[in-house]
């Protein structure tokens, strides 16, 4: 081969020299840059985490006032149970943007809604009773009695604002840590603003 | 060293001419010492031929021997001279090579390859970055959120007042609170590096003392000889012993904080590829040989 000839190879290697670190380049580890959008894919999850569950431990009353002398007709059914409402945020209302210029994401988040409601039917105690002259509970008035615990507790746990707005704050936390912390990972500070639904 | 091989050639060159020189002669002896000392002697022709065939045997062998020899000096003379040669023709490419126009060039190649090598080969030979470790402390901060330690629980029951006999005679319904949760500066994390797992160590959970409405008294049957602060402690003792029996609130709250804490470690477990376990769940995993990574109770926080 001819000095030409070499020259020729030596710069054809050279180029393939820097082809081959240049393509190295482009396999290096993902390390996120800054320009990469975060996601928020758990989101969803993070929400539902963030249900609360709370303990209710209630007590049903009956009562009916006397119709007679004698306190006839009248008569007062107490009994306890205990249960596990569910408060949390439905996922489905909540959007988050994107961050903005400001590294701003918005949440929009909603009130926090009961979702479930289930009582311990091992938890009913006797009823303790009270009737006056010639009255008693039928057994028909027990069972509805029995049957109205669940709604019940659920009015109970829906007409509770301070819990609500305890699971509320739960999700908002929740949510807001994860965000910040995604925004860490990718090397931003995201700071949250919420709108409420 | 070319002219010493040279040299050294020559040397052998004479050297193989006087053995061939040697071998062809009579005896292997010169003729000046055939005619001033032979005198053929009747009766000894044969012992003579004998020796100078056993000469000319010998100066034939130190013939092929030095051939040889020389043949190797040879090819290594070749060899060298092919080095030299081989060298004055790189020495011409790079000549060729560098020449003003093309030198600009070859260095700013050199440059991006020198750059390239720096900026991303310790990247690319590092491997996944996202296999780094955790530690106690980055999950201790993740979590490090008051407000979520506990929750308010609502406890309404029925306290009984019995006699002697153990006959209920009273019964007072109330409507309290009750707070339960744990301190989340308490919280330990136990790192497994070689199983990549992280498990949370939460402490016993505390329930308050519950918070009792009296405005939400009522009495079976009406109008019991109490006093109200008997009722009040009364109430309080029955949701106490109550909570404290049933252990449903225990429950609950262990679920709500569990929840709360993988929320607020999902981020950083998910990077890392570890898995966050519950006690209990390593039963059947089989023992570990890494020391694990349980911190002292530190001041967490955010």
């Amino acid at each position: 081969m001819n000095a030409r000839g070499h020259v020729r190879l030596s710069l054809i290697s050279l180029l393939a020299i820097m082809f081959i670190f240049a393509s190295m380049a482009g396999c290096s580890p993902s390390t996120e840059s800054p320009d990469e959008k975060p996601e928020f894919s758990n989101a969803g999850y993070i929400c539902e985490l963030s249900t609360l569950e709370v303990y209710y431990h209630n007590v049903a009353r009956a009562e009916h006032e006397a119709v007679g002398p004698f306190n006839h007709g009248y008569k007062r059914m107490w009994f306890e149970y205990s249960g596990v409402v569910e408060i949390g945020i439905d996922f489905s209302k909540v959007s988050i943007s994107e961050p903005d210029a400001s590294n701003v994401v918005t949440v929009a988040l909603p009130q926090a809604e009961i979702l479930d409601v289930d009582v311990a039917e091992d938890s009913i105690t006797e009823p303790a009773i009270e009737t006056g002259f010639l009255t008693d509970f039928t057994t028909e008035e027990k069972t509805d009695a029995l049957s109205s615990a669940q709604e019940s507790m659920r009015q109970s746990a829906d007409q509770d604002e301070t819990l609500k707005h305890q699971a509320r704050e739960r999700a908002r936390t929740m949510l807001e840590s994860y965000i910040t912390n995604v925004g860490n990972l990718v090397g931003e500070t995201y700071s949250v603003v919420w709108v409420d639904v | 060293m070319q002219d010493s091989m040279r040299h050294d050639e020559k040397d052998r060159e004479s050297e193989l001419e006087q053995l061939r020189f040697a071998g062809g002669s009579r005896g292997g002896r010169s003729r000046l010492s055939e005619s001033r000392y032979h005198t053929p002697i009747p009766g000894h022709a044969e012992q003579s031929q004998s020796m100078a065939n056993n000469e000319q045997y010998e100066a034939r062998s130190k013939a092929s021997e030095s051939e040889r020899q020389l043949e190797a000096e040879r090819r290594k003379t070749l060899k060298y001279e092919e080095k030299i040669r081989r060298r004055k023709a790189r020495g011409s490419v790079l000549s060729a090579l560098l020449t003003p126009k093309t030198i600009p060039i070859v260095l700013v190649g050199l440059a991006i390859l020198i750059t390239l090598g720096v900026l991303f080969l310790p990247g690319a030979l590092q491997g996944d970055v996202s296999n780094e470790y955790l530690s106690s402390h980055q999950l201790e901060r993740a979590i490090g959120v008051d407000r979520l330690s506990s929750a308010r629980y609502v406890y309404n029951g029925i306290a009984e007042v019995r006699d002697e006999g153990g006959n209920v005679t009273q019964r007072i319904y109330y409507s309290g609170t009750v707070r339960a949760g744990v301190d989340m500066s308490d919280i330990e994390f136990e790192i497994d590096n070689e199983r990549m797992t992280v498990m949370p160590l939460i402490p016993e959970i505390t329930v308050s003392e519950p918070s009792i409405d009296e405005s939400s008294f009522d009495y079976m049957p009406s109008n019991p000889s109490l006093e109200l602060n008997e009722i009040i402690q009364l109430c309080k003792a029955d949701a106490t012993s109550e909570i404290n029996r049933q252990g449903e609130i225990y429950e609950t709250a262990e679920s709500n904080l569990r929840m709360t804490i993988e929320g607020l470690t999902l981020p950083l477990i998910e990077n890392t590829n570890y898995e966050l376990i519950w006690p209990g769940e390593l039963d059947g995993m089989g023992p570990s040989t890494s020391e694990s990574n349980v911190d002292e109770s530190g001041g967490a926080g955010q």
